[in-house]
């Protein structure tokens, strides 16, 4: 049995303007490299699930464990620097800064993380080199690379969005409905890029949507009105 | 390092709002710096224009106003005082020397004074320092003597001819309208309202502003005709330019040497008319002056001699001790200077609160902005310290702008300020004090951007990376 990348145990989470908790979830666990599509309606609280796990906000109670590390025992700015070493996170739009080259965005990561230069330093790779690799493979044509972010289709940026969660090997990649603006020729290719990277480096993924059409390029499915009890839904 | 470069280019993505910013900042430091600057200067300047006098004497008028138009040729007397009653107090035994002078005259701006040469050998400036020539020597008749400012701005030097037009330059009064004076000497330059003046004799004054014929006129009309055979008397009279006409074509050495002769011979003979009593014989150079200096044989005594003359019978006049009264005035100015000092700070504010309010709404369209830094494991408190550095770059620069624009606005406007105020403001070095006022503007701008900063904080931990803006 694969070690475990997540668990958790009765994780509750309000947020501090509602009166209701928005999760409560008694058990959750993700092995090491599985590729798990999380489902819900909108509102059901995909995205407050995430943010748990990306350690921007703590659960009320309970505890989670990330690749072995309890989260609640870090301070902030540990939480902070955790996210940045471990974990690749893609927005549903908007991932770049729209002010700097597509090669600037994706070397970004690694700017706020020693831990990831390190990684490629160990394989002798440079943040540089490694960029390339994954644009490339990510089909971004090269003459866009030293193009403003802003003047990518949505469809590109999501993919660049992908090459700078990838670079440096996280060990866990969060995307939340990252093909939700994308058509369908757009998410398929998308969806088989980012799976080929997952795969090939041994990352585990949670990849969330409320469209119930994908399920069948994960692992496994999580329908978090199944695991969340709060009964809230829209 | 990363972060800096990150902020300036997300600052640069916000062109138009940061120039604006930075704009508006450095409009508010250059005020804030060149209010400070000039009223520096002018405090500098205002001690140095005059020292070495114990008295000013004028017609009966506020002592400031005849403070500003005697030292600083600014504005004109009301009324003027009777050569009778200066001859009266040159000749008091408490007085050691006195210099009367008369204004109201003016070439291209510059004020011309009418005295006597022995203004040059008792004004005192500074340190009791005394007027110095760079070229030549004081006036005589006919000839003018100007200020470092006015040679330079003129293009003046000795030899060279100036037209002295009466006044408003309305009256015409035959061939004087555009009768030249030789000018004869050009002064080093002070820092003081004498860079700025042109100064002939009384008696070319009086003349130019159609005074009697009297009898040194008269005289000359007598000689017009033979001054070819008696050249020297063109010192006398104002028949220059037939006079400069021989000169050149004629008569040469022979005609200076005679000249230089006469010139002396004139003012022996002014020199006994002031230190004896013959003013019922020879006729007063102008029939009233604007103004005396008073040098006293014992300057405690000047509170006694002041007294004197305020309080004299003939005539209503003021007397004044320069330094007391060069006081007063930078009083009666320094409260205009803190009025001005108070509206440049108003000035600044608004200029940081131009900042904050931009800080602010750029706040909205960064939070994007901001959730992916957060993805990217940039803790809220680096969110802060973007914000704050921004702000602090743009005060940066916006000062840095400002100090080139004040560098800029006087290197413009210096001459103009100082041939209209007289006030010599420099090109120096940036003072401690305004190093000084410059940080208080950067700290400033530092707390101010705190707010923003402090809001992008509390939202980066309120929304997550939830994006549901
Ligand atoms: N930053 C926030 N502050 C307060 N409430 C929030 C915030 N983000 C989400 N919520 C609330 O949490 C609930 C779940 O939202 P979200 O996690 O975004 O759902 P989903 O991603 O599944 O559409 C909603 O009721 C929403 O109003
Ligand atoms: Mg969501």
């Amino acid at each position: 049995m694969a070690e475990l990348c997540i668990a958790g145990q009765q994780i509750e989470f309000c947020w501090p303007s509602q009166s209701q908790p928005t999760l409560r979830i008694p058990e959750l666990s993700i092995r090491t490299g599985e590729r798990i599509l999380l489902r819900g309606p909108s509102g059901s609280g995909k995205s407050t699930l995430l943010s748990l796990l990306a350690g921007v906000n703590q659960p009320t109670s309970g505890t989670l464990t990330i690749l072995g590390t309890e989260l609640h025992r870090l301070n902030q700015r540990r939480r902070d620097k955790f996210r940045a070493d471990h974990i690749g996170y893609i927005f549903q739009q908007f991932n770049l800064l729209p002010y700097l080259s597509v090669y600037r965005n994706v070397l970004l990561a690694c700017d706020f993380s020693a831990a990831r230069k390190q990684k490629l330093a160990a394989e002798n790779l440079s943040p540089e080199a490694e960029c390339e690799r994954l644009l490339t493979h990510l089909n971004i044509p090269k003459e866009l690379w030293r193009r403003q972010a802003a003047t990518l289709s949505v469809g590109q940026q999501q993919r660049v969005a992908v090459a700078r969660a990838l670079i440096g090997k996280p060990e866990l990649i969060i995307a939340d409905e990252p093909t939700s603006a994308l058509d369908t020729d757009a998410r398929d290719n998308f969806l088989s890029l980012l799976q080929d990277e997952c795969q090939s480096a041994n990352i585990t993924l949670v990849f969330v949507t409320h469209d119930a059409t994908l399920s069948h390029h994960f692992d496994r499915t999580i329908e978090l009105t199944e695991i969340n009890q709060t009964g809230v839904s829209a | 390092m990363k972060l800096f470069r990150l902020a300036l280019a997300s600052l640069l993505s916000r062109k138009t709002n940061a120039l604006l910013t930075i704009f508006a900042i450095a409009i508010s430091v250059m005020l804030l710096l060149g209010v400070e600057r000039v009223s520096q200067q002018t405090r500098a300047g205002f001690a140095n224009t005059i020292s070495g006098t114990d008295l000013i004497v004028g017609a009966r008028s506020g002592s400031v106003n005849l403070l500003l138009y005697s030292v600083f040729h600014i504005g004109n007397p009301t009324a003027n005082v009777s050569w009778q009653t200066y001859e009266r107090f040159a000749n008091h035994p408490q007085v050691a020397w006195s210099v009367p002078i008369a204004l109201g005259d003016s070439v291209r701006g510059f004020p011309v004074i009418a005295t006597e040469p022995a203004y040059f050998e008792h004004f005192r400036f500074a340190q009791q320092q005394p007027l110095t020539f760079v070229e030549g020597q004081p006036f005589a008749r006919e000839q003018a003597v100007v200020g470092a400012q006015v040679a330079q701005q003129l293009g003046l030097q000795v030899g060279s001819e100036l037209v002295v037009a009466h006044g408003t330059g309305s009256v015409s009064f035959h061939e004087h309208d555009d009768h030249p004076l030789i000018i004869s000497g050009v002064l080093a330059r002070t820092g003081t309202p004498v860079d700025q003046a042109i100064f002939i004799s009384l008696r070319d004054l009086d003349i130019m502003h159609g005074g009697d014929h009297d009898h040194d006129h008269d005289h000359d009309h007598e000689h017009e005709h033979e001054h070819e055979s008696h050249a020297g008397n063109d010192e006398h009279g104002h028949m220059h330019q037939s006079d400069e006409h021989n000169h050149e074509h004629q008569h040469g050495h022979t005609h200076q040497n005679h000249d230089h002769g006469h010139e002396h011979s004139h003012q022996n003979h002014e020199h006994e008319h002031a230190s004896h009593e013959h003013e019922h014989v020879v006729q007063p150079p102008i029939p009233s002056i604007s103004a005396f200096l008073v040098g006293l044989q014992s300057r405690p005594r000047a509170i006694f001699m002041q007294r004197e003359i305020n309080t004299y019978r003939d005539e209503p006049l003021t007397a004044i001790m320069p330094g007391a009264t060069l006081q007063e005035l930078w009083r009666t100015l320094s409260g205009f200077e803190t009025a001005l000092s108070i509206v440049s700070a108003f000035v600044l504010l608004t200029g940081l609160i131009g900042m904050l309010a931009t800080l602010l709404a750029s706040l909205r369209e960064r939070r994007r902005e901001m959730a992916v830094l957060r993805a990217i494991g940039a803790g809220p408190k680096t969110i802060f310290t973007l914000l704050v550095s921004e702000a602090v770059v743009l005060t940066a620069v916006g000062i840095a702008v400002g100090v080139a624009l004040l560098y800029g606005m006087v290197a413009v406007l210096a001459p103009w300020i100082q041939s209209s105020f007289g006030v010599v403001v420099s090109l120096g070095a940036i003072s401690t004090e305004e190093w000084q006022r410059m940080g208080i503007v950067l700290v400033a701008s530092f707390f101010i951007s705190c707010i923003p900063a402090w809001r992008a904080y509390r939202n980066s931990l309120a929304d997550g990376l939830s994006m549901r803006f």
